[in-house]
């Protein structure tokens, strides 16, 4: 029993001991001490939240654009997001070799463009936009300058993985939410030298929740097996139901062997592609480089 | 004239020549069949075909004569019905098969006469040390367990078999698939090809031992197989010296359905073998005609030993010829808690270690 109880408190031990290293860096996101945050070389005084869509409700909107605004200014980064009704036609029209995946990834990293045009240029050198087309529910995160180091292709689908359940029961205010804490999350990773990048992502406490929940299904099923096998060693009778030990040698004689085809089936099923977003790196009308991803919602 | 009509293959339903596709088609199922395979296929079922038949001649045994008689006694258990013969010189008090005071009858009651009895090879001795054998290295086992099995009972009994031989002829039919797997453009493609396969043939078996005790566990007495029959010798009552014979009480009749039972499971077996490259065999037909089925009666030697632990019984069994031993042994519940939760414990904590090592080396 005391060996039971000791195995107990060792994986009790360890499992605390992995939570706090692992969640103590996602922990880090929500220290609030007096440090310099930035990263970026500045935000702008713009509007940050377009809803042409109208996805969210007016009385959300000042609120929204608060929140962006004060990420922004808190990692002199510009965060923007935006939510059309359809993109311009002319994207359809004009890029006829690309899906409306790719459209709306471009369409984001040209409006970005456009409010840096608008604003005579001084929109901040590093920002990121998150870009919904509601007419083909489609989606856009992109990043650039500096900011492309602390949100590549994988982050925006860990993102977008975060938010999608909110999005496809239309709950656009709690994806919202779900954006601006992310992209704090990987704003903070990237200022910690530990960006949430190249299939690294922010661990959740559900994420450890569930390593635990798999490692102790593992010792179970460890465990099932190696008492199964010893409780097998208690058991050597059972019924036989064949005689092939008593077959005389050689007495088997095939006389007939005839196979007949009779017919053929064939099946064809299309083979899931790995993920549905597209990725890649983009450039705005005006040559600025993005780097993101985009899907369907 | 005659007008032949075809089942489909795949649902039995009644085909047709269609003549749109030039081919015989199952108004049914939709699938078709070219003409002349359905007709080789239905000429090879029809000249090949075995009716099932699993007679066997179960004469067996002979009757005592009176010098047999006169070196032997019959025990009878009033317990569990035993009757048990002992040569006279033996006096025995308790039964063999469920340790209760047996009572000697009025005269020697012997049944038929078996046609041959294997003697035992192996001693008391022999069966003691194999029964300790039995009980090491089983984790589960109680301790104590070990020391109130009371090991000085165990008993040599010859059991009553009887011995199956036969040829048996076979016709079968299964449904076979191939499977092929393969990536086409962005499609994964999957070809089945449906068959027909006709196998027939023969083959032989020879002494399958099926236990014509009633009192003897039946899973238990196929578990001690196999015996060497060849060492079988013509009885004489100096063979139960030191041991007692069981009278059976199932006849070779009864017995009929087991060897039956493994003789078509055996040789459906012999003929799957033969279409091995077939991802899937289904049985359709399995007909099976046995020839020159002959039963013999015969006494099997046996080590046997009947304990009580916890109110659940417990029989072991040692083939008296080969050694081998056999008997289900009792589980304790608490060392299957103490092994299966410290196993738990010690694999969730090497499970959380692998995945950090892996985590620190960049793998997940």
């Amino acid at each position: 029993m005391k060996k039971i109880i000791r195995s107990f408190l060792l994986a009790a031990l360890c499992a605390v001991t992995l939570c706090t290293v692992g969640f103590g860096t996602y922990a880090q996101a929500a220290d609030s001490s007096d440090v310099d945050y930035k990263i970026g070389s500045g935000s702008t005084d713009i509007k940050r939240f377009y809803d042409e869509a109208n996805l969210i409700y007016d009385d959300n909107e000042q609120e929204i654009e608060q929140r962006l605004r004060n990420l922004s200014d808190k990692y002199g980064v510009d965060v923007i997001i935006a939510f059309c009704s359809q993109r311009p036609s002319e994207y359809d029209s004009y890029y006829t070799g690309y899906d409306e995946v790719w459209r709306t990834q471009q369409f984001a990293c040209d409006f970005y463009a456009w409010e840096d045009y608008y604003h005579n240029g001084n929109l901040s050198a590093d920002g990121v936009i998150f870009m919904l087309c509601d007419d083909d529910r489609t989606w856009a995160i992109e990043s650039t300058g500096i900011l492309q180091g602390a949100i590549d292709h994988s982050s925006t689908e860990y993102i977008f993985d975060q938010m999608k359940s909110y999005l496809s029961d239309d709950l656009y205010n709690t994806a919202v939410d779900e954006f601006i804490n992310q992209a704090e999350i990987h704003f903070e990773g990237y200022r910690n030298g530990k960006p949430y990048i190249d299939g690294k992502h922010p661990q959740r406490l559900f994420d450890w929740v569930l390593r635990i929940v798999v490692w102790i299904v593992i010792g179970l099923i460890i465990g099932f097996i190696r008492v199964g096998s010893m409780k097998n060693q208690l058991r050597s009778v059972a019924v036989k139901t064949e005689a092939s030990d008593y077959i005389v040698p050689g007495s088997f004689n095939l006389r007939n062997s005839r196979d007949f085809f009779l017919y053929k089936t064939v099946t064809r099923v299309k083979r899931e592609s790995s993920s549905s977003s597209g990725g890649g790196s983009h450039h705005s009308s005006g040559g600025r480089s993005f780097s993101g991803g985009g899907g369907h919602y | 004239m005659a007008l032949l009509e075809y089942k489909c293959p795949c649902c039995s339903g009644a085909i047709e020549y269609n003549s749109t596709v030039g081919k015989m088609k199952c108004p049914y199922c939709d699938t078709e069949f070219e003409m002349e395979t359905l007709k080789e296929m239905d000429e090879a079922i029809s000249e090949d075909t075995v009716n099932d038949d699993l007679s066997w001649d179960t004469k067996a045994g002979s009757e005592w004569t009176d010098a047999d008689a006169s070196g032997m006694v019959s025990y009878e258990c009033k317990s569990c019905g035993a009757k048990i013969t002992f040569d006279s010189t033996t006096t025995a008090s308790s039964c063999p098969f469920c340790d209760n005071p047996i009572v000697m009858t009025a005269g020697f009651v012997g049944g038929l006469k078996p046609d041959f009895v294997i003697p035992f090879k192996l001693d008391k001795k022999a069966a003691k040390e194999a029964f300790n054998k039995h009980l090491q290295g089983k984790k589960l086992l109680p301790p104590i367990f070990k020391q109130q099995n009371h090991i000085d009972e165990i008993k040599g009994v010859y059991v009553p078999f009887w011995i199956f031989d036969s040829d048996a002829d076979a016709n079968m039919v299964f449904k076979g698939t191939k499977v092929h797997k393969y990536s086409s453009g962005s499609y994964n493609v999957t070809e089945t090809s449906y068959y027909r396969v006709l196998r027939s043939g023969s083959m032989s078996f020879a002494n399958i031992p099926v236990d014509g005790s009633e009192k003897m566990d039946d899973a238990l007495m196929d578990s001690v197989e196999p015996f060497d029959v060849n060492q079988g010798v013509e009885f004489q009552s100096a063979y139960l010296a030191g041991y007692c014979a069981d009278k059976y009480d199932v006849s070779p009749e009864e017995s009929v359905e087991r060897a039956n039972t493994r003789v078509r499971n055996s040789t459906e077996a012999a003929f799957r073998a033969t279409a091995s490259e077939y991802t899937t065999l289904t049985t359709e037909t399995n007909n099976i005609r046995l020839s020159k089925g002959k039963t013999r009666y015969a006494l099997l030697p046996l080590w046997i030993l009947n304990t009580t632990w916890n109110g659940e019984k417990f029989v072991f069994a040692m083939n008296g010829q080969t050694g081998k031993f056999v008997g289900n042994l009792p589980c304790d519940k608490g060392l299957y808690r103490k092994y299966l939760w410290s196993t738990v414990g010690i694999g969730t904590v090497a499970a959380g270690a692998c995945w950090f090592l892996l985590h620190l080396i960049g793998i997940l």
